[in-house]
C-alpha cells in the first residue's frame, strides 16, 4: 500500500509539475516570481485548511485566526528582540497551534453552524485586538520587521516552493494514511468511529493542531518575506475566503488541490488588477460560480472527465 | 445628563441592531440558512436610496422606498440564484450543503461589495434623512433622526409580530420554521413560504440599511462588520430566536454605546465580543435559542 | 472463572431524557455463545439499552460489565476496544473507500502515528470479507452496491477485531427473505464462534428462530423474559403486542357508499429507499367513512 501510494499518479504529476517551477526563476521575471512566492504561501494555507474541512469535517470560517497568530506573533518577536528568524518562526507556530487548541475546544460540544461562528469571532477578536494594541502591533497602519530571509527574488521563490513542496507532501502523506482515513471517517460519522474504537476528539483535535502548524509557519514565512504585516494581509475575512475559496476551487478534499486553487486565484487576479475594483467583483463572481456549478472544484472536473472516458 | 444620552442613544443603536438581527434570525429560523451578504444588502439598501434621492434628485421618501425595494430583490435573488440551487443540487452531499451555502452567500456579499465600491466608490454616505432637526428630550440635545429611528425600528418589527402571530400566513412561517414537512401534510407549499421569507427579510434588511444610512451613514465596507455584529447578536439571543434576538440587540447594543461613552469609542466592539466568546463557551445555545 | 461466566452483564440499567425514563431497572446476561433477542415495539427503549451498553448512551444509574470489567460511563471508543461489536441498522459505510478499504478501517488501531496499515492488516481483511460473502466486490465502492452487500460490510466491520460481544440492531429491516436467511446463518455463526450476542428487534417472528433466549421489553421496562415459547404465551407480551383479546367491529364492504370507487386506492405499491425495499406491491383502498388499520 505505501509503494502504490508513493507511485500513485496525483504524486507522480506534483512532483512533474514542482520540478518544472523550480526552473522558472531561469527566465520569468522577479515581478512574477513575486506572485508566485504568495501564491505559494497561500497555496499552504489552502492545504492546511483542507487538511480540516475536507477530511475532518470541521468547517474552520477563519483560517486567517491561525494564520494571523503565526505571521503577527513571530513579526512581533521580531521587533521587540530581534532573535534569529527560525525561533520567531517556532514562536509563531506555538502561537498558533494554541490557537488551534482554543478552537478545537468548543468543537465537540457545537455543532454545525455554530462552530463555524465560533471560527469567525476568533478572527475578529484578533482583528480587534491587533487594531487596539496599537503600540505593539501596528494596529491598522500595519507592523514592519527589520529582518527579511533573503531579498533575491530567486532565493525567495525557492524558499517558498520547496516549503510548499514539502508541507504538501506531508499533508497529502496524511491524508492518504490510516490516520486520514480516521479522521474522515470521524469527520463524515462519528458515532460509527467511535463503535469501532477510535478516539474521536483525539483525533480532530490533532488535525486542528496539524491545520494551525502549517497555517502559523506559512504565516510566519511570508511576514519574512514581504518584510510587513497587516491586519488586510494576514487576518482580514477576506483573506480567509480567499484561502477557502482556494480549496474549494482547487478541489476539496484533494489536499493538492489548495494549491492549484492559490496559484489559479493570483494568477486571475493579477491579470484582472488593470479593472482595479473590478477584479476582486470578477474574482468572487468566478469563484461564486464554480462552487454553484463544479462544486468538485479543478480537479474535481478532472476526475469526473477521467472517470467519464 | 449623560445618563440619559447613553439611554437614548443606545436606545436607538439598539433598535437598528434589533432590526437588523431579527431579518438575519428569521431566515435562519425558517430555512436554516445563515445569509452571510446580510450586511452587503443592507449596505446596498442604503447607497440606493443615498443614490435615488441624492444623485438622481427623488426626494427622500422616495429614496427610502428604492432602497428597500432593492434590498428585496436582492434578496429574492440570493434565495433563487444561490440557496435554492444548493438546496436542490444533487452534486453536494447533505452534509455540507449548509457549508456551501454559508461560502456562496460570503462570496455573493463580497460581489455585491465590491460592485458598490466600484460604481460609487468606497467612501461613506449619509442618506437623505426623512426627519430632520434637534429635539430636547429630558435636556439631551437629541437629533429627531434618531428618534424617528428608533420609532420606525420598533414599528416595523411590531408590523412582522402582528403577521406572525395573526395572521394566517404567518402563521404557516411559524409552523413551517418548527416543522417543515408537517407544513406541507396541511397542503401549504413550502416554497411558497419561503419566497415568502425571503421577501420578508429583503424588506427587514431594506428598511435597517436605509434607517441606518440616514442615521450614521454607510460605506461600502460596512458590509462585514454588519454581517459581524447581526450574526454575534443572534448567537447571543439564541439562533432561531426572534426574541432572543431583541434581548441580545439591546445588551449589545448598549455595551457599545457604554463603552464608546465611558472607555473609548474605538474599543465599543470588544465588550459584545468578549460576551459572544463566553457564550459560545458556557451557553452555545444562546440565551433563548432553540435548534 | 465457571466456563458459564456472562460475557456480558447489565444490571439494574436506567436511562433518563429529560423528565422521561427510556429505560428502568433493566438487567441481563448472555453467555459466550449465547444469542438473546431483546424485543419490544417501537419507543420501548431497547434502542437506547443498546446504545447505553455501547456507551453512545451514558446510563445513568445501573451497572454494564464485559467479562466482568465495569464499562458503564465509559467512552464508546473505549467500550468497543475492549471487546463489544455494533452492526447498526442503517448501513454507513465510507463513500470514497472500496469495500476492502473500508473492512481494513475496522482493523486499524486508534493511534495518530500509524501511516501504512501492512499486509497482515490486507489479509487479515480479505480473510474476513471471505467470512461474510464479500470477496467478489472487494475493489467496489459502496454506491454501486445492492443492499445486503451494504449490510455485509457492517457485520464485517463490526467482528473485525474479534469482539466478545456483538450488538445487532434489527438485522433484517429491508432484506429479501433469501438476504435474510444468510445474515441469519452470519449471526448463528457468531455465536458458534463464542461470542455474546444481543439482537434488538420489533419484530419477534423474524428471530424466533435464531434466538436462545427472549427479554421483552414495553415503555423502558421488562414485561417478559426466557425461552420463545414461554415468551410468546405471557399474558403481558400478548396484550402489548396483539392488544388483549380481539373484539370484531367490522362492517361489510357493501356498506359504504363508494363500494365501487373507493376514495383512497393504492394498487401495486413499492417504495425503495436508496437501496432498502421499504414497501413491495403493496394495494389497499379506503372507502369513505371506513376505518382502516395496518400494523406488521
Amino acid at each position: 500500500m505505501l509503494r502504490r501510494a508513493l507511485l500513485s499518479p496525483p504524486v507522480l504529476i506534483s512532483l512533474i509539475v514542482v520540478l518544472a517551477a523550480s526552473t522558472l526563476p531561469l527566465y520569468v521575471s522577479g515581478y512574477v516570481l513575486g506572485l508566485l512566492t504568495v501564491a505559494y504561501y497561500f497555496g499552504v494555507f489552502s492545504m492546511a485548511w483542507d487538511l480540516l474541512f475536507g477530511f475532518a469535517n470541521e468547517v474552520n470560517f477563519g483560517p486567517s485566526f491561525l494564520i494571523g497568530l503565526g505571521a503577527y506573533t513571530a513579526g512581533i518577536l521580531d521587533n521587540l528582540y530581534r532573535p534569529p528568524i527560525a525561533l520567531c518562526a517556532v514562536a509563531g507556530v506555538l502561537a498558533s497551534m494554541t490557537g488551534g487548541v482554543v478552537l478545537a475546544l468548543p468543537a465537540p460540544r457545537v455543532r454545525g453552524p455554530y462552530f463555524g461562528l465560533t471560527t469567525l469571532v476568533a478572527v475578529l477578536m484578533l482583528q480587534n485586538f491587533v487594531v487596539v494594541a496599537a503600540g505593539l502591533t501596528g494596529g491598522e497602519i500595519g507592523l514592519t520587521v527589520p529582518d527579511v530571509i533573503s531579498i533575491d527574488d530567486k532565493v525567495n521563490y525557492w524558499i517558498a516552493l520547496s516549503f510548499m513542496g514539502v508541507s504538501g507532501a506531508i499533508l497529502y502523506g496524511l491524508s492518504r494514511s490510516s490516520v486520514g482515513l480516521i479522521l474522515q471517517a470521524s469527520g463524515q460519522d462519528p458515532v460509527q468511529a467511535a463503535a469501532l474504537g477510535f478516539n474521536v476528539t483525539k483525533h480532530k483535535l490533532a488535525a486542528f493542531l496539524v491545520s494551525a502548524l502549517f497555517s502559523g509557519l506559512a504565516g510566519a514565512l511570508m511576514v519574512f518575506y514581504l518584510g510587513a504585516a497587516s491586519v488586510g494581509t494576514f487576518i482580514d475575512v477576506t483573506v480567509g475566503v480567499q484561502v477557502i475559496v482556494g480549496a474549494v476551487l482547487g478541489g476539496r478534499r484533494t489536499i493538492l488541490g489548495g494549491v492549484l486553487g492559490a496559484v489559479f486565484l493570483v494568477a486571475f487576479g493579477e491579470t484582472l488588477r488593470p479593472l482595479g475594483d473590478l477584479a476582486t467583483f470578477i474574482v468572487s463572481a468566478v469563484a461564486l460560480a464554480v462552487v454553484l456549478f463544479f462544486p468538485g472544484g479543478l480537479l474535481g472536473m478532472v476526475k469526473g472527465a477521467r472517470a467519464a472516458t | 445628563m449623560l445618563f440619559w444620552q447613553i439611554l437614548i442613544d443606545g436606545f436607538a443603536i439598539s433598535s437598528l441592531y434589533a432590526l437588523g438581527a431579527t431579518g438575519f434570525t428569521l431566515i435562519f429560523g425558517v430555512t436554516g440558512v445563515l445569509n452571510l451578504s446580510h450586511g452587503a444588502i443592507m449596505v446596498a439598501a442604503a447607497v440606493a436610496a443615498w443614490a435615488a434621492s441624492g444623485n438622481l434628485g427623488a426626494g427622500a421618501y422616495s429614496g427610502a422606498a428604492f432602497g428597500v425595494v432593492v434590498a428585496l430583490a436582492l434578496s429574492l435573488a440570493t434565495y433563487y440564484l444561490i440557496v435554492r440551487r444548493l438546496q436542490l443540487s444533487r452534486a453536494v452531499r447533505e452534509e455540507e450543503k449548509e457549508i456551501f451555502i454559508l461560502t456562496a452567500t460570503l462570496l455573493w456579499g463580497v460581489m455585491i461589495q465590491e460592485a458598490i465600491a466600484y460604481f460609487y466608490t468606497n467612501n461613506a454616505k449619509t442618506v437623505l434623512p426623512i426627519v430632520e432637526g434637534v429635539v430636547s428630550i429630558l435636556g439631551v440635545r437629541t437629533p429627531a433622526n434618531e428618534i424617528f429611528t428608533a420609532l420606525v425600528c420598533w414599528a416595523t418589527i411590531g408590523a412582522l409580530w402582528v403577521f406572525v402571530n395573526r395572521s394566517r400566513a404567518g402563521k404557516a412561517v411559524l409552523a413551517a420554521s418548527m416543522n417543515p414537512r408537517g407544513v406541507t401534510l396541511l397542503g401549504i407549499e413550502l416554497s411558497t413560504v419561503y419566497v415568502g421569507v425571503w421577501a420578508i427579510y429583503g424588506a427587514l434588511a431594506g428598511v435597517a440599511g436605509v434607517l441606518l444610512g440616514m442615521f450614521l451613514g454607510v460605506s461600502s465596507y460596512s458590509a462585514g462588520p454588519l454581517t459581524a455584529s447581526a450574526f454575534s447578536i443572534v448567537v447571543l439571543g439564541g439562533l432561531g430566536s426572534v426574541s432572543g434576538s431583541l434581548i441580545a440587540a439591546y445588551v449589545v447594543g448598549y455595551l457599545e454605546t457604554l463603552t464608546a461613552y465611558l472607555v473609548s469609542p474605538a474599543y465599543r466592539a470588544i465588550p459584545a465580543l468578549l460576551l459572544l466568546v463566553a457564550v459560545m463557551y458556557v451557553r452555545p445555545r444562546g440565551l433563548m435559542g432553540r435548534r | 472463572m465457571s466456563a458459564a461466566a456472562a460475557r456480558l452483564d447489565v444490571r439494574g440499567l436506567y436511562k433518563r431524557f429529560g423528565g422521561l425514563a427510556a429505560v428502568r431497572d433493566v438487567g441481563f446476561s448472555i453467555k459466550a455463545g449465547e444469542i438473546l433477542g431483546l424485543i419490544g415495539p417501537n419507543g420501548s427503549g431497547k434502542s437506547t439499552v443498546m446504545k447505553s451498553i455501547l456507551g453512545v448512551e451514558r446510563p445513568d444509574g445501573g451497572s454494564v460489565r464485559v467479562d466482568g470489567v465495569e464499562v458503564a460511563g465509559w467512552a464508546p471508543h473505549r467500550i468497543a476496544r475492549l471487546g463489544v461489536g455494533m452492526v447498526f441498522q442503517h448501513s454507513r459505510p465510507l463513500h470514497r473507500q472500496t469495500v476492502l478499504e473500508n473492512i481494513v478501517f475496522g482493523l486499524l488501531p486508534d493511534r495518530l502515528l500509524g501511516f501504512f496499515p501492512g499486509a497482515a492488516v490486507d489479509a487479515r481483511a480479505r480473510a474476513i470479507a471471505e467470512r461474510v460473502g464479500l470477496t467478489a466486490v472487494l475493489d467496489r465502492r459502496p454506491a454501486t452496491l445492492p443492499f445486503a452487500d451494504l449490510h455485509r460490510i457492517e457485520i464485517a466491520k463490526a467482528i473485525a477485531r474479534n469482539p466478545k460481544v456483538v450488538l445487532i440492531d434489527e438485522p433484517f429491516a429491508g432484506l429479501t427473505a433469501r438476504e435474510t436467511a444468510s445474515v441469519a446463518m452470519l449471526i448463528a455463526e457468531m455465536r458458534n464462534d463464542g461470542r455474546a450476542v444481543l439482537i434488538v428487534d420489533h419484530n419477534v417472528k423474524g428471530i424466533s428462530a435464531l434466538v436462545d433466549r427472549i427479554y421483552a421489553m414495553h415503555v423502558g421496562e421488562r414485561i417478559a423474559e426466557g425461552a420463545v415459547q414461554e415468551v410468546m404465551e405471557n399474558e403481558t407480551v400478548r396484550r402489548v403486542y396483539l392488544g388483549g383479546a380481539l373484539e370484531t367491529a367490522a362492517r361489510p364492504e357493501t356498506a359504504f357508499r363508494d363500494v365501487a370507487t373507493p376514495f383512497l386506492d393504492i394498487k401495486n405499491l413499492s417504495v425503495v429507499y436508496d437501496k432498502a425495499q421499504a414497501l413491495e406491491n403493496v394495494s389497499l383502498h379506503v372507502h369513505q367513512g371506513e376505518f382502516v388499520a395496518s400494523s406488521d
